[in-house]
């Protein structure tokens, strides 16, 4: 468990316009060839598939994470959808622990 | 010596930014009220107790209160105004001010970190854009690490305010200054209620009930990390208001609302200086 890892990985890419693109233009390798911090291989193939279920699930700080799902997956899936989805991926998992 | 001339608190969601709707009227009358007591109150600096969201303070270090004693304080980063449509502005710092915050709070126990250069985000400048829209006047920001867990204590936050009314009453510096805390009640970002409205109708109202009141024991009491996280995911920076009640000395405030919306219910405090 690297929450750190995951934490530093969304920050980069909310923040930066150029490892935005960078990450959506290819989410697989982008994470496979991030060495920012550490990451678990459960951490870095679930940022590979840009599962913020998982990642949620796993302790990512969730104002982070929400910035950094809407940024990646609108306007591929509208907003009000987003919301609705992520919501009920964050239900699962009820309030995992977030310290780091 | 300074003299505090206002103590207010709001929020700082930043999606009220670009939102429209009759069901936010309470919200702007709400700023507006507040904006029309700071102006008469006529500030040469204004405190604003804010937190980041991770984006100048992270992981890599993290300070529990930090006072930004900078002469220029850039404000908001490209993320913000490609979520929020915030716009970037240039704040003037006021940093003999934050000198003497950061000075004073030593003396008193409190080790403030301290930044002569750093950038604000929302939790800043939205404020400001609702209460002070010419942005003229020097700001020193303090921030408090609402975010990264675990967090200073309610006490603790308390205390701070207390420190930094000496601080301000024991300065040379000759200022007329407000202070600002930026913060929330109940409120969920990232989570299961997440942007369905105020996650905890019962919290918002006793939160505004401590407040009013001045009821410091209770508040205190209360507050835990557990307690804000069962109100709402990032409900913990209700304790940067907190800090004004500690600024207050612990009385009641002068007026005390919540303000119902589609989004998280909306503080407006303010306190007698
Ligand atoms: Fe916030």
């Amino acid at each position: 468990m690297s929450r750190y890892g995951v934490n530093a990985f969304m920050r980069e890419v909310n923040m930066s316009p150029a490892c935005l693109a960078a990450y959506t233009g290819d989410p697989a390798a982008y994470a496979r060839d991030w060495a920012g911090g550490p990451l678990t291989e459960q951490e870095r193939a679930a940022l590979a598939e840009r599962d913020y279920g998982a990642l949620y699930g796993m302790g990512a700080h969730p104002y982070l994470l929400w910035s950094f799902t809407e940024a990646v997956w609108v306007p591929e899936i509208s907003r009000p959808e987003l919301v609705e989805r992520f919501r009920q991926a964050a239900a699962v998992h009820g309030y995992p622990d977030i310290s780091t | 010596m300074a003299e505090i001339v206002g103590v207010y608190g709001t929020t700082h969601n930043p999606l009220l930014w670009r939102a429209r709707g009759d069901d936010l009227a309470a919200t702007r009358a709400g700023f507006e009220r507040l904006r029309v007591r700071l102006a008469a109150a006529r500030p040469d600096a204004v405190v604003v107790v804010a937190t980041d969201h991770l984006t100048q303070w992270f992981y890599d270090t993290m300070p529990a209160f930090l006072v930004g004693k900078a002469p220029l304080v850039p404000a908001t980063f490209w993320n913000e105004e490609r979520e929020f449509g915030l716009p970037y502005r240039e704040l003037r710092g006021d940093a003999e001010l934050g000198r003497e915050l950061l000075g004073g709070g030593i003396e008193r126990g409190v080790d403030f970190a301290a930044s002569d250069a750093f950038r604000a985000d929302h939790s800043v400048l939205l404020p400001l854009l609702y209460l002070t829209p010419e942005l003229e006047v020097p700001v020193v920001p303090v921030f408090t690490n609402c975010m990264a867990p675990p967090l200073p204590s309610a006490a603790r936050f308390f205390r701070v305010g207390e420190v930094l009314r000496e601080a301000l009453e024991d300065s040379p510096v000759e200022r007329r200054v407000a202070v600002i805390a930026s913060g929330h009640l109940a409120t969920e970002v990232g989570g299961p209620r997440h942007f369905a409205g105020s996650p905890s109708r019962a919290f918002d109202e006793r939160a505004v009930e401590w407040v009013a009141s001045g009821d410091v024991d209770g508040a205190l009491g209360e507050l835990t990390y557990k307690r804000l996280t069962e109100a709402g995911n990032v409900s913990h920076q209700f304790l940067n208001f907190l800090v004004a009640m500690g600024v207050a000395g612990g009385k009641p405030a002068l007026s005390a609302e919540g303000a119902v919306s589609r989004f998280a219910t909306s503080p407006f405090f303010e306190w007698a200086p």
